[in-house]
């Protein structure tokens, strides 16, 4: 190989590594409204119509604490494409629902847009899990 | 027109006989065992992430137990004083793990979470064996008086953030109980998605790999086996690094330091054959090459998460490892079509 082909390809060679990487998700960080599984989901606004709206009231993280077994959502959850959603926190502590995270005081509201299956743990029922599968 | 087989060998390219066939072979085969052989360890082993869990609180405080987080929220590591007895407890608060006073470590046949913690995001090969009513049936697995385990109450089971959750919030807080000589213990972990580090580490890692193996190309052949030989010397400590900064009981890969040591000695005995057996320094170079990149793609995601498992300055182990990402492809190419392309003549960059 003569010099010049060799400084070539130890300039293209690493270049090409680097625009791998630079166009891969490596450097991406997001992957938009799309879930890892393909999911296209998106928030929804407040004044939407929501095929089901969830509160959870203040005291509840307490409750749990004492024992009580809450049910404010079901364990699984069947929703059509394009339904959206709505989940209110009125407790003084955070909530984990399946993949969705309400801080305390705060609203959560997301449409989905393409079939799937979400899952997570949950904190607001008995068995601790909450399964939403998304249907045409 | 003369034919290829008739074309005058430079005596540097000769048919490696004896003791450099016989080094070239054993590192070719000692390569592609590495890479053949299974990865056999006593857990999944922490890999860089996006999270961090910290322990809040251990209620009530007691001095019989030590409790700490491995890499970044992977697990969660117990140390009991000699003369204390702990029993961890399961996901339906079954005994799971014990340490007894004596420092033995054991852990319960007929629990779920025997199971389900030996991988990071659970396992999902469970055993008609479990029965979390059942008692307890020990099998002992360490001594010492310390264990880690995929403890999956201390980190987020998602491959992907939940929805709603911003860096810098962390999830709600969660109990992991035991039994500390009898008494009622909880340990209380909370673990926090963490923003996304600077990019800048990795891209100046990458751009010093792509400087010094240009800066190898245009100088000649000892220059790029002296820039690789730095490289593969900055991966060895970055793997060794890291190798040492998690408890025997997490299952650190040896490949986390051995493939940046193969590409080492690589370098080395080309530097120490300089100026013979070209082909046996093309192919060791080659082989020095495929191990950086190997390496470097295979811990690709250090340079994007923001907790690495690892002892070293995180900004160091990105920038090694974009630079091995980098030096390794080029090397690995160059050396390859240096091997397998024809030689007429003496080389042009030596």
């Amino acid at each position: 190989m003569t010099r010049r082909q060799i400084v070539a390809l130890c300039v293209l060679v690493p270049l090409v590594v680097i625009g791998g990487l630079l166009l891969g998700r490596t450097f991406d960080g997001s992957s938009g409204g799309s879930r890892g599984n393909g999911i296209q989901i998106s928030g929804a606004d407040d004044a939407d119509e929501f095929a089901y709206d969830f509160t959870i009231p203040p005291g509840t993280a307490d409750r749990i604490a004492d024992g009580e077994a809450i049910e404010i959502v079901p364990a699984e959850l069947v929703v059509h494409v394009g339904d959206a959603i709505r989940i209110v926190n009125n407790d003084s502590e955070d909530h984990i629902v399946g993949v969705f995270f309400v801080a305390s005081g705060e609203t959560l509201t997301q449409r989905f847009n393409s079939e799937g299956v979400l899952e997570g743990e949950c904190s607001v029922h008995p068995s601790g899990s909450f399964t939403l599968r998304i249907v045409a | 027109m003369q034919r290829a087989s008739e074309r005058l060998i430079h005596p540097a390219h000769r048919r490696l006989t004896g003791r450099p066939r016989r080094a070239c072979v054993a590192a070719c085969a000692l390569a592609i065992g590495l890479l053949a052989a299974p990865q056999v360890a006593h857990a999944d082993a922490a890999g860089p992430t996006d999270y961090r869990t910290e322990v809040l609180a251990v209620t009530p405080a007691t001095d019989a137990i030590g409790v700490s987080i491995e890499g970044g929220d992977a697990f969660v590591r117990i140390t009991v004083a000699a003369g204390h007895e702990a029993i961890v407890l399961g996901y339906d608060d079954e005994p799971y793990l014990r340490i007894d006073a004596d420092g033995a470590v054991s852990e319960n046949l007929r629990s779920l979470a025997t199971y389900y913690n030996a991988q990071r995001y659970g396992a999902d090969e469970i055993p008609d064996i479990v029965d979390n009513d059942a008692p307890p049936e020990w099998r002992p697995v360490g001594l010492g008086g310390s264990w880690a385990w995929h403890d999956h109450r201390a980190h987020w089971m998602g491959s992907e953030p939940p929805i709603g959750l911003d860096p810098g919030e962390s999830l709600p807080s969660q109990q992991i109980p035991l039994v500390v000589d009898g008494d009622p213990v909880e340990i209380t972990v909370q673990t926090t998605l963490l923003p996304a580090p600077s990019r800048w580490p990795a891209l100046f890692g990458l751009l010093i790999g792509l400087v010094i193996t240009l800066f190898g190309a245009l100088a000649g052949a000892a220059t790029r086996t002296f820039g690789a030989l730095l490289i593969a010397a900055a991966a060895t400590v970055a793997g060794v690094a890291q190798f040492r900064s998690l408890p025997s009981e997490t299952g650190p890969l040896h490949t986390w330091w051995l493939l940046p040591a193969i590409a080492l000695a690589c370098t080395i005995v080309t530097i120490l054959t300089y100026g013979r057996w070209a082909m046996l320094q093309s192919g060791l170079a080659a082989l020095a090459g495929l191990q950086l990149t190997l390496w470097a793609f295979g811990r690709r995601a250090t340079m994007t998460r923001a907790v690495l498992p690892t002892d070293l300055p995180f900004w160091l182990d990105r920038m090694v490892t974009g630079a091995a990402l980098t030096s390794g492809a080029a090397l690995t190419v160059v050396a390859l079509l240096e091997l397998f392309r024809p030689q007429t003549g003496a080389t042009s960059d030596s």
